[in-house]
């Protein structure tokens, strides 16, 4: 439970008590008429009496019971119905036909009407309450319950249980309740909220049982008279109920915040536009430490939480060359190359990294590598790379940062997609509506355009059909090439890392394999590679 | 704290025709509803009128009472009467209100106007507000800035809205007096200048519409900052922000647009809702308005201003729906081709 | 002012009709109070005028003689502000108005009106006998939307242009003040015309000969803008302006000088107001009551022991105090309100004793069991809308163990529920009390189709019901007064309803902006306990 988590379940928790064991210390019955009328707090009348000289703390402990049944009941009605139909309806496709037409209907009309109907009609007994908001607020959820039984149902967990057949309650208790149970502690609160501040609305409308106390109640009680504006009396009359509204409600609220999910392994988006800056005159020391190192990475390790994902590690990647970083799946190829140009939150890194003679991490001014400018970095899966709301072109100019008219950015980026072999039209599609090998094009084009001496790819063709593969591979290492760049080539295919590397690095469990270790295993794995003709066929290291 | 998500998704993925049938059954089904569910209620519209108020009672004769039910065919069998209604809503003519003694069509314009004034300014308001703050929270995320927003947010939504009215009454309205009590105008109001009025009308504003508006933000910002959170966890942010354009345009150019489409069709959905729920608002501040009307009607059993209301209101929310669908693939280049494409 | 005062005499000397018997129950009101207005009017001057005055209420529909909202009384009230009858009340009573004068047949069935002569519709057109003829016929047809029954009336003819002579049917106490002196005269020129009245909407609709025209009508607050009658026949017309606004709380707009004047029931805000300078004046007779109905056919409520007993077990005058907070008038068990002239003073009360309520209950068989509640005796009652006196009762009722539920509908439903004797017993308020004591026939005789009053049901109480149409035939003050007084102690002892407490109406003012506000005697037009009216804004010459 997180901390507001817990501020909420306190809270509430207090609430409860309060209408467990309030009414048993009140001095009064709720609607005994024995105080004097309008009196202030005192020590007879601990929150003072209205104008009928009821006591109003005997008032807020009733209503508080009155507050919580009706939040519990109601709850638990349209929680019941939510689950109860939405797996009916998730499992049945014949029932899902009329269930789903039921809740479109109600979810269609205004609620707020249809319970003033029903609540003028029901005549606004408790009870009659509880129902009509049971009955009229379970579609929303029913309908998620729905969706999520219908998506479980194509598990293959699930269909095995039938397939073995298992009875349906047996699959649903045991198969899916669980994963449903989420929504359904989600629903169970958010109803309950809904339904404490609905029955208070409805009171203050006029709309409530006039033998049971409640918070709504008092407060059209005090809001009828006219004088609850004119004296102090508000101090006592209106403010105890309407902040247990309010605390009820909102602690209701925190305890019903939902998981946000993912762990966080990226890093924060608060980070300064890119600068076209003169180069830097290198003092003789950093001279030394970077050398003609592209990349150089000293002590560099790498901690989500308790888990140690790299760890600390050395190398330095020559100029000019392509180095491919090879590593099993999980042994921290990706965070490292993420790490490498600055992709991670700061406070999971420890150690120096620099790119491009820039430090990567706890960098100041000119010396922080200016994305794209210094270094380009090349995502695995070019279609989810690109915004799919903006047109390619768009995605270009603004990381343009060489030019500065629309013109020139225009001509320029048609001038670097020629180099790849795409059109000039490309700039006016969007991501969508270019296959996959375009966008692998479109991607590399994109690196290149500010001509940054430093490339990183991370696996830049996993997602490509071989073919295509092939020919984005042969793209880029020819871009390099020819544009005298550094390429960090991450890649789990040590055949085409053999094909086209300079230099390897190995990595295993986030460790720098050592040179002598590293060169048996290659040559373990070498002639596997190339009995299979080299890196088209995919050979991995899981298959 | 409600989301939608997965219903503007079950409703996106329907195919066109199957909306067009769920439109159809709704109107249909609230048409019947709307004609049966009045009746259901106990008394009828002489009950009321011979009830007479608070402040005194009335003695109808016999007489009287006759000539008002013949009046509006009240005396009719129901099916007679049903056959009248179903008649009216194909001229769209209910007839005569029975307790404003106006046609029914002329007495929810007069107060249409200014239900549409408030919502449609909050909604305005808390929209933008909304997704700014959302926006920002989940640039800031995650972090303190967003988690204090947050919190704060979500507890703001779980606040019965009559809730804040009333603070606001009490603090500004009765306490300070910045703000008049109540009313949409002040009473015939002497200045020949239209800025007076303007600024009078105005005045009258602000209340009930920053009460609507806190009511709706926190929605729209819980929406808005979880859906950016999504959003922002997507490869295409991280390579917007690996290209180095800065925070800002990574947030403005990329996260907003994409946070932000699936919430339209939320938020105009939203708007017919508020339409009927300002019922609250506008009894806290005496606002003239739909919902208010709405209110009067069922409590006055005023069967031919029921059925204007009901159907105003159920085609409003059904229109919104409409709009939603199709506005939001016109939003979504990725739906908009692939519709085009279908067309071919 | 001649004619005033001869229309005086008129009154005394020819008619024994109401006008008189108010007089003479206030003794200060017979001959030279009749003087009284007539000095106060005398002093009033140009300087009295004012431009505008604001009041408060809700929206009472549009103001013609057949759309006003016939539910409470703002809407006969903006209507009279329009139209005129052909008599008004002030604060002696009934005053001629639009008819200068009468006569009344000896035989009491005939009345003969003779009326001004110089006055004008708004539109210009002369008002005559004709309009008058037109008028009451055309009600016949057309029901007029609020009180006066036209049942009683037999012909409607007239004799000249200015004379017009009713015939009614059986001999009617309260025809003055009741029937002519509520039902608006219109303009034959415009409704005869009209075959749809309540859908005219025309400017014409609202032609009357009243002191006001209507300058604006804001229709989504229900707002009223009333401009003065530069021409009015009975004199100048003092207050220029009449608005009324809707205002959501009454005494903070009055605070706020938001508005000039506005009534509450509750004392404690009166008290509030008078300390920051602003005027009250208290309806004077009450005129207003607060009652229990009892279900005749109810099983246990139907033995009139244990009526009686649940009001010996209810303390009134708490309960007034505690709800009204002014000085407790405690409901008169024969209904007419204490300072009413009507009011028998010799009437059986129940005054407060537990201990006889409790004596009553346990001889009915209604035993307590270890816990003091009385099991077989579990009563409902019925309230329309959040009542406190229902609470209050609730609590009182549980001092002798009886077991009260409250149910609580809306307006409709708790006519519905009354017309269909689906109850125990309801709590109603009303005002109309300081009228005519015809409603007490009206209420228990089925003669209205209203919520207050045991709908389309007669009480069958036959020494009632004989007084009760021996009383509106009797046009002797003295003598109608003692039947009357005979009917209260019918109804005091066989409880069909209980009054709780009689609630005066208090008007708050600022007397900075207008100072003229008077009590209506006996109430505007059938008894409503309220101060706008149109009399007191004129400076009334004849």
């Amino acid at each position: 439970m997180k901390r507001s988590q817990k501020i909420g379940f306190f809270i509430l928790v207090i609430f409860v008590f309060i209408a467990i064991f309030g009414p048993m210390i009140a001095t009064h019955t709720p609607f005994a008429i024995d105080g004097e009328s309008m009196a202030a707090p005192s020590e007879v009348n601990w929150f003072g009496t209205n104008k009928l000289g009821q006591d109003l703390f005997s008032q807020f402990v009733y209503g508080a019971r009155t507050t919580l049944l009706i939040g519990l009941a109601v709850a638990l009605i349209s929680t019941t119905l939510s689950a109860i139909l939405g797996l009916l309806a998730g499992y049945s496709s014949k029932l899902d036909t009329l269930l789903n037409s039921i809740a479109n209907m109600l979810m269609v009309l205004p609620s707020l009407l249809l319970i003033l109907i029903v609540a003028s009609f029901s005549g606004g007994g408790t009870w009659q309450l509880i129902w009509t908001l049971g009955l009229l607020t379970w579609p929303g959820y029913m309908r998620l319950i729905r969706a999520s039984v219908l998506s479980l149902k194509e598990r293959e967990f699930v269909k095995a249980a039938q397939l073995y057949q298992g009875n349906t309650f047996y699959i649903i208790r045991k198969h899916l309740l669980p994963f449903i149970w989420p929504l359904i502690k989600t629903k169970f609160i958010i109803s309950f909220q809904a339904a404490v501040a609905m029955e208070a609305s409805l009171s203050f409308l006029g709309i409530g049982d006039p033998n049971v106390p409640s918070w709504g109640k008092m407060l059209q009680d005090v809001f009828s008279q006219s004088s609850t504006l004119l004296t102090d009396s508000w101090k006592w009359t209106v403010v105890p109920p309407t902040l247990a509204i309010l605390f009820v409600t909102t602690a209701l609220a925190l305890l019903g915040e939902s998981k946000q999910d993912g762990t966080i392994t990226t890093a924060s988006l608060r980070r300064k536009k890119s600068k076209v800056l003169p180069p830097v005159v290198c003092t003789a020391g950093e001279v030394a430490s970077s050398g003609m190192s592209a990349i150089s990475v000293k002590n560099l390790s790498v901690v989500y939480g308790d888990r140690t994902i790299i760890h600390p590690l050395s190398f330095e990647v020559t100029s000019g060359n392509v180095t491919a970083l090879i590593g099993e799946s999980g042994s921290g190829k990706t965070t490292m190359a993420r790490t490498l140009y600055g992709l991670l939150p700061e406070e999971t890194v420890t150690g120096e990294a620099y790119v491009a003679g820039k430090r990567i991490y706890r960098g100041e001014g000119q010396v922080t590598l200016q994305r794209w400018l210094d270094a380009a970095y090349i995502f695995q899966d070019p279609r989810s790379s690109f915004d799919p709301l903006l047109k390619i072109g768009k995605q270009f100019y603004e990381a343009m940062l060489l030019y500065h008219t629309p013109i020139e950015k225009r001509e320029a980026a048609a001038q670097i997609l020629r180099e790849v072999q795409l059109d000039e039209a490309v700039l006016d599609c969007y991501p969508h509506e270019l296959s996959g090998g375009m966008l692998g094009r479109a991607l590399l084009a994109l690196a290149l355009v500010n001509k940054p001496s430093v490339l990183i790819a991370d696996e830049p063709t996993s997602a490509l059909d071989p073919i295509v593969k092939r020919e984005v591979l042969d793209l880029l290492i020819k871009k390099v090439r020819e544009h005298h760049m550094t390429l960090l080539l991450i890649t789990h295919d040590l055949s085409m890392a053999l094909h086209v590397a300079d230099e390897i690095l190995l990595l295993q469990d986030g460790h720098l394999v050592a040179e002598k270790d590293k060169q048996r295993y290659l040559q373990r794995y070498k002639p596997l590679s190339i009995r299979q003709l080299g890196y088209q066929a995919e050979k991995t290291w899981e298959g | 704290m409600v989301f939608h998500f997965g219903i503007t998704r079950c409703s996106l993925s329907m195919s066109k025709s199957k909306q067009i049938y769920t439109y159809v059954g709704v109107l249909v089904f609230v048409l019947l509803l709307n004609f049966w569910l009045p009746r259901l209620l106990p008394g009828g519209p002489a009950d009321f009128l011979t009830g007479g108020t608070e402040d005194g009672a009335i003695f109808v004769s016999e007489a009287q009472k006759e000539a008002m039910l013949t009046y509006y065919n009240l005396n009719d069998s129901l099916w007679v009467q049903f056959l009248t209604y179903v008649k009216g809503i194909f001229t769209l003519d209910f007839g005569l209100s029975i307790n404003y003694k106006t046609p029914v069509f002329d007495v929810i314009l007069v107060r249409l106007p200014w239900t549409l004034l408030i919502v449609g300014a909050a909604t305005v308001l808390s929209t933008i507000i909304g997704i700014l703050i959302g926006l920002f929270s989940a640039w800031r995320y995650p972090g303190k800035t967003d988690r204090s927003l947050f919190l704060t947010m979500l507890g703001l939504s779980a606040i019965p809205e009559f809730l804040i009215g009333m603070i606001l009454l009490i603090l500004l309205a009765s306490n300070l007096q910045w703000f008049p009590l109540g009313g949409a105008e002040t009473a015939f109001l002497r200045s020949d200048y239209w800025l007076d009025h303007v600024l009078d009308v105005g005045k009258h504003l602000v209340l009930p519409v920053v009460t609507l508006t806190i009511g709706n933000l926190a929605s729209i910002y819980l929406l808005m900052r979880n859906e950016s959170i999504r959003v922002r966890n997507e490869p295409f942010i991280e390579f917007a922000a690996a290209k180095g354009i800065g925070e800002r345009a990574v947030v403005r150019g990329h996260v907003a647009r994409n946070a932000a489409l699936p919430l339209v069709t939320i938020i105009v959905i939203r708007i017919g809702g508020l339409l009927a729920g300002s019922v609250l608002v506008e009894t806290v501040f005496s606002y003239p308005g739909i919902g208010k009307l709405l209110q009067e009607a069922i409590l006055a059993r005023d069967y031919p201003l029921l059925h204007g209301l009901f159907l105003l209101l159920t085609v409003f929310v059904l229109l919104l729906n409409m709009i939603a669908d199709i506005i939001y693939p016109w939003l979504d280049p990725r739906i908009r081709v692939a519709k085009r494409g279908d067309g071919q | 002012m001649l004619a005033r005062m001869k229309s005086s005499l008129l009154l005394v000397i020819l008619c024994l009709s109401l006008v008189v018997s108010a007089c003479s129950a206030s003794p200060a009101n017979t001959g030279e109070s009749s003087s009284k207005p007539v000095t106060q009017s005398g002093t009033a001057t140009a300087d009295e005028s004012v431009d505008l005055v604001r009041l408060t209420w809700g929206d009472s529909g549009y103001p013609s003689p057949f759309a006003f909202s016939p539910s409470g009384p703002g809407g006969y009230l903006r209507n009279s502000f329009l139209f005129d009858t052909l008599t008004w009340k002030d604060e002696s009573g009934v005053i001629p108005w639009l008819a200068k004068s009468w006569e009344i047949s000896k035989d009491e069935l005939t009345y003969t009106f003779k009326l001004e002569q110089d006055v004008t519709w708004h539109d210009g057109k002369p008002f005559t006998a004709e309009d008058v003829v037109f008028s009451f016929n055309y009600y016949k047809k057309f029901p007029f939307n609020w009180t006066g029954d036209f049942s009683h009336i037999e012909s409607v003819t007239k004799s000249d242009d200015y004379t017009v002579v009713f015939t009614i049917k059986n001999k009617y106490a309260a025809f003055l003040s009741d029937l002519v002196g509520i039902v608006p005269i219109i303009p034959k020129h415009v409704w005869e015309k009209v075959d749809k009245p309540v859908e005219f909407r025309d400017d014409a609709a609202l032609v009357g000969t009243g002191p006001y025209t209507l300058k604006q009508y804001d229709e989504k607050s229900g707002q009223y803008l009333y401009a003065a009658n530069p021409n009015y026949f009975k004199g100048e017309v003092l207050v220029k302006e009449v608005a009324y606004v809707n205002s959501s709380n009454k005494v903070l707009s009055l605070q706020n000088k938001e508005i000039d004047a506005g009534y509450t029931v509750n004392y404690s805000e009166v008290e509030n107001m008078l300390s920051q300078g602003f005027k009250m004046i208290q309806s004077d007779p009450t005129g207003s009551a607060l009652r229990i109905t009892f279900n005749l056919d109810h099983p246990q409520l139907k033995d009139k022991r244990l009526r009686q007993a649940i009001a010996y077990a209810l303390d009134r005058e708490e309960m007034s105090r505690k709800i009204t907070g002014g000085d407790p008038i405690v409901g008169n068990a024969g209904i007419i309100p204490p300072d009413s002239p009507w009011y028998n003073n010799s009437v059986k009360q129940y005054e407060y004793n537990i201990t006889k309520a409790e004596r009553i209950l346990d001889e009915l068989g209604y035993t307590k069991n270890a816990n003091g509640i009385r099991e077989l005796l579990k009563l409902k009652v019925m309230v329309s809308s959040t009542s406190q006196e229902s609470q209050v009762m609730q609590e009182m009722l549980k001092k002798v163990g009886i077991e009260l539920n409250i149910q609580q509908v809306d307006s409709a439903a708790f006519t519905a529920a009354m017309g269909e004797n689906k109850y125990d017993m309801a709590i109603t308020g009303h005002i109309g009390l300081s009228g005519d004591p015809d409603y007490l026939r009206l209420w228990f005789m089925g003669q209205a189709s209203n919520t207050y009053a045991a709908r389309g049901k007669t009480w069958k109480n036959e020494d009632f019901q004989r007084l009760a149409i021996k009383q509106m035939q009797e046009l002797d003050f003295d003598k109608r007064k003692a039947i009357i007084g005979k009917m209260q102690d019918i109804l005091a002892e066989e409880l069909p309803t209980l009054v709780l407490y009689h609630r005066p109406f208090y008007f708050m003012y600022n007397p900075d902006v207008y100072n003229r506000w008077t009590n209506t005697y006996g109430g505007i037009a059938d008894g409503i306990p309220l101060w706008d009216n149109k009399v007191f804004f004129i400076d009334v010459k004849k």
